[in-house]
């Protein structure tokens, strides 16, 4: 269903998306995202991520072309929606203001 | 010496070869494997090794959704790379790739312009609307008043003076009517100089084109105001005359054009496909009532100028005997009463709902039987009426025999032409066992084999079949001209064309490409990567096959040679078809008189002509004839014994004494008993 709230990881996954830019297919996004939050992250973990960001309208694939190399296969690139960069505005829109708010009271 | 490429653990690709990824599979081992290349790199086998299962092991709890949002519809990539794959194999055979093409494409082209051919003649309607309410109303044995005087038996046709009767009194259908045979007129336009050229023109009722449902291209239909006495002259054109001999001028409509010499308003230009009552369309329809108003006025200009050339002829101190001839058939002209406007017409109608054609045909018997017993017909010969539905009487049972048998030879040409592909795709298949055994090798499927062969195929006949119908937009006008068909027929494609040359291209393709698709699919792996060697397992089914299609090409193109030798036993034996007469040496002239020339002005032409010819080195005799043998027109004449038996019906022609002599007719019995020319030319038409 498209239009839906980002989860915690989803919206890690999707902003290692929008940082990995061109190319980006899982690996990159694997790595960007486990180098950024410092944790461990599997890659069904980012798969199934991917995925249901694809199905929601955030994200849109696209099969390439062969890589290069000898035996290489096509690989499956993302590049996200505008959908998928409005949600993620207003999501850092939503923490800005709490964190506004938690200052002011302090 | 380089180290060998590191693998992963047998335990992560156990994981992740039980895990069912369908068509994610081959992107997340590659992604899983460039991950464990790099952690190997950059943090060590064992690490990249443990992550390489747990990442595994985490795809278990991976759901891959059914149905991706692709950016393309699912097969489509797949039919791209197939296109894409033949392309590059046809681009490296550009030889025999495009002699192939141009056989199958010849082939399309020969059926998809015999295919127009036939469509335009038989197949396609004559472009009225709904054509199964339309009827023709023939009569026969109806004695109809004939332009010089007496009556002739009617065989179908109605005089055009009980077309009027018939259109006041019939009440149950609307009716129409046509001039049966198209008249040669003079034409040119307003255009000062412009040398006039001669086309066919057919009188018609104002109520024509309405009760046929002709479509109007340009201006508005024809009326029955139209048909009245005192109408301004005008003139309908068909779409092809428009098109060829007026190069489609958009402003035609209101424009003059000259028809014998008078001027005719045009005030429309019909429908792309309307073509009248014939399979021929004419170049124009021009109102009865104009023309029986211009033939009085011609026959009052007459009897002034007769009456004038009387006058100058008998001031003559002494005559020729061509004056001599002249001044009698003014005299008999100027005494005889002058001949209504009158020519045989086809008369149709459209029954509605609620009509049957039994009460047309009872309520038009009845008229019938009127106007013969106002002629004094005798009591024993019965007009009889028919109402018969206009799209049976036009594809009769001849036509659907000579084209079916058309349809078998394009049949034919293209199986021959299809043969031919299917040879070429076989040995190509045969050389490629070693590819497609190493692609059945690396997982692909049957399926997935047949849709490559068959891609190719499709893809050649398709080529073959956009050259063939462009090769046909050529072919069919050269074929109409070798066939002498009439020249304003509509020959462009319509959709029943296009369905053809679309189901034609496919079928080729998927013809010429189920051989190699079924010989290629085999699943013998072993055979497959074996091929080529001696004594290699399955090697001999394609060379089995293609002897096969090499027969059957063989057994077409005697079938057709055959055929071909038939046709041309038949066209020797039709030339040595004992004729009646000696056709050696003999030569005809005709000339088209335009309507300037009455029947007094012709008699003096053929009477002069007639003594010139005669005079020329060479000739041993000449004569005059109405109806030339063969001619395809013929008269009928009703004949009683002397006793007075049971009338009954002849053909006759109108002939002058030297007739049989000219054409070598020998005379059995009696004298030559043939009127005085003078008195046979009189009755000249």
């Amino acid at each position: 269903m498209k239009g839906e709230h980002l989860g915690e990881f989803e919206e890690l996954t999707l902003l290692a998306v929008c940082a990995v830019g061109r190319d980006a297919y899982a690996v990159p996004v694997q790595e960007y995202a486990e180098r950024a939050s410092g944790r461990s992250v599997s890659m069904g973990a980012v798969c199934a991520a991917l995925d249901r960001l694809e199905r929601k309208g955030f994200l849109q694939s696209s099969v390439g072309e062969p890589t290069r190399q000898p035996g290489g296969k096509r690989k499956r690139f993302y590049i996200v929606t505008p959908l998928g960069m409005r949600t993620l505005r207003e999501v850092r829109r939503v923490r800005e203001r709490i964190w506004r708010a938690i200052q002011a009271e302090r | 010496m380089s180290r060998p490429p590191l693998r992963p653990p047998l335990l992560g690709r156990l994981l992740l070869w039980l895990r069912p990824l369908g068509e994610h599979r081959c992107e997340v081992e590659d992604d899983l494997r460039e991950l464990f290349e790099r952690r190997s790199r950059d943090c060590g086998h064992r690490y990249a090794s443990w992550r390489y299962c747990v990442d595994a092991m985490s795809l278990w709890r991976w759901a891959p959704s059914a149905s991706r949002p692709h950016l393309e519809w699912p097969g489509v990539a797949g039919m791209r790379d197939d296109v894409t794959f033949a392309v590059r194999m046809f681009a490296r055979q550009p030889v025999s790739v495009g002699i192939t093409i141009a056989g199958l494409a010849l082939a399309i082209a020969l059926g998809t312009a015999i295919s127009r051919l036939l469509n335009a003649m038989a197949l396609r309607g004559p472009g009225v609307a709904d054509p199964a309410s339309l009827y023709s109303i023939t009569v026969h044995n109806l004695d109809m008043p004939r332009l010089t005087g007496g009556t002739s038996a009617t065989s179908g046709n109605w005089a055009s003076q009980d077309y009027e009767v018939l259109g006041r009194a019939v009440t149950s259908v609307p009716l129409a009517a046509a001039v049966s045979v198209p008249e040669r007129v003079s034409f040119r336009r307003a255009d000062a100089g412009q040398r006039d050229e001669f086309i066919t023109a057919v009188p018609v009722s104002g109520s024509f084109f309405r009760v046929l449902g002709a479509r109007t291209s340009l201006g508005r239909t024809l009326t029955p105001e139209n048909d009245q006495p005192g109408a301004t002259a005008v003139v309908c054109l068909s779409h092809s005359f428009w098109t060829t001999g007026l190069a489609q001028d958009p402003d035609v409509v209101g424009s003059t054009i000259w028809l014998d010499d008078h001027p005719y308003t045009v005030v429309e230009v019909l429908d792309r496909g309307f073509r009248g009552l014939d399979p021929s369309p004419p170049a124009l329809w021009v109102p009865f009532g104009i023309q029986a108003e211009l033939w009085k006025a011609r026959q009052v200009a007459r009897a002034a100028a007769a009456g004038a050339e009387i006058a100058a002829l008998r001031r003559q101190p002494a005559l020729t005997p061509v004056q001599r001839a002249r001044l009698d058939a003014l005299q008999s002209e100027l005494t005889s009463p002058p001949p209504r406007w009158g020519q045989p017409v086809t008369v149709v109608g459209r029954i509605e709902d609620g009509v049957s054609s039994q009460q047309v045909q009872a309520e038009v018997s009845s008229i019938a039987h009127a106007l013969a017993s106002e002629r004094g017909q005798p009591g024993d010969r019965v007009p009889t009426v028919l109402v018969t539905p206009i799209a049976s009487a036009g594809f009769s049972p001849e036509l659907r025999v000579a084209t079916a048998t058309t349809m078998a030879v394009i049949a034919l040409l293209v199986f021959l032409g299809c043969s031919n592909v299917a040879n070429l795709l076989l040995a190509n298949a045969a050389g490629r066992r070693r590819e497609i055994g190493t692609r059945l090798a690396l997982g692909a499927s049957h399926g997935r084999i047949v849709r490559q062969l068959l891609t190719e195929s499709l893809l050649l006949g398709s080529a073959a079949g956009v050259a063939g119908f462009v090769l046909a937009t050529w072919l069919t006008p050269a074929l109409a001209r070798l066939l002498h068909l009439p020249p304003l027929i509509d020959f462009a494609p319509d959709l029943r064309v296009y369905v053809f040359a679309v189901g034609v291209t496919l079928l080729a393709g998927a013809f010429a490409g189920i051989a190699p698709a079924r010989y290629g699919r085999c699943g013998d792996l072993l055979g497959a990567l074996q091929a080529g060697r001696m004594g290699a397992p399955g090697a001999l089914a394609p060379m089995r096959l293609r002897t096969v299609l090499v027969g059957a090409q063989a057994a077409g193109s005697i079938l057709l040679l055959v055929l071909a030798a038939l046709f041309a036993r038949s066209v020797v034996q039709a030339t040595s078809f004992e004729l009646g007469f000696d056709p050696d040496r003999l030569l005809t002239v005709s000339v088209p008189f335009s309507r300037g020339y009455d029947s007094s002005r012709m008699l003096t032409y053929w009477e002069v002509a007639l003594d010139r010819v005669r005079d020329v080195p060479g000739v041993s005799s000449a004569a005059l004839v109405a109806l030339p043998p063969f001619g395809g027109a013929h008269a009928r004449q009703a004949l009683t014994t002397s006793e007075g038996a049971a009338r009954q019906y002849v053909l006759r022609n109108e002939v002058t004494a030297e007739y049989f002599e000219a054409f070598g007719i020998p005379v059995l019995r009696g004298a030559r008993s043939l009127r005085r020319r003078s008195e046979s030319m009189r009755r000249w038409r």
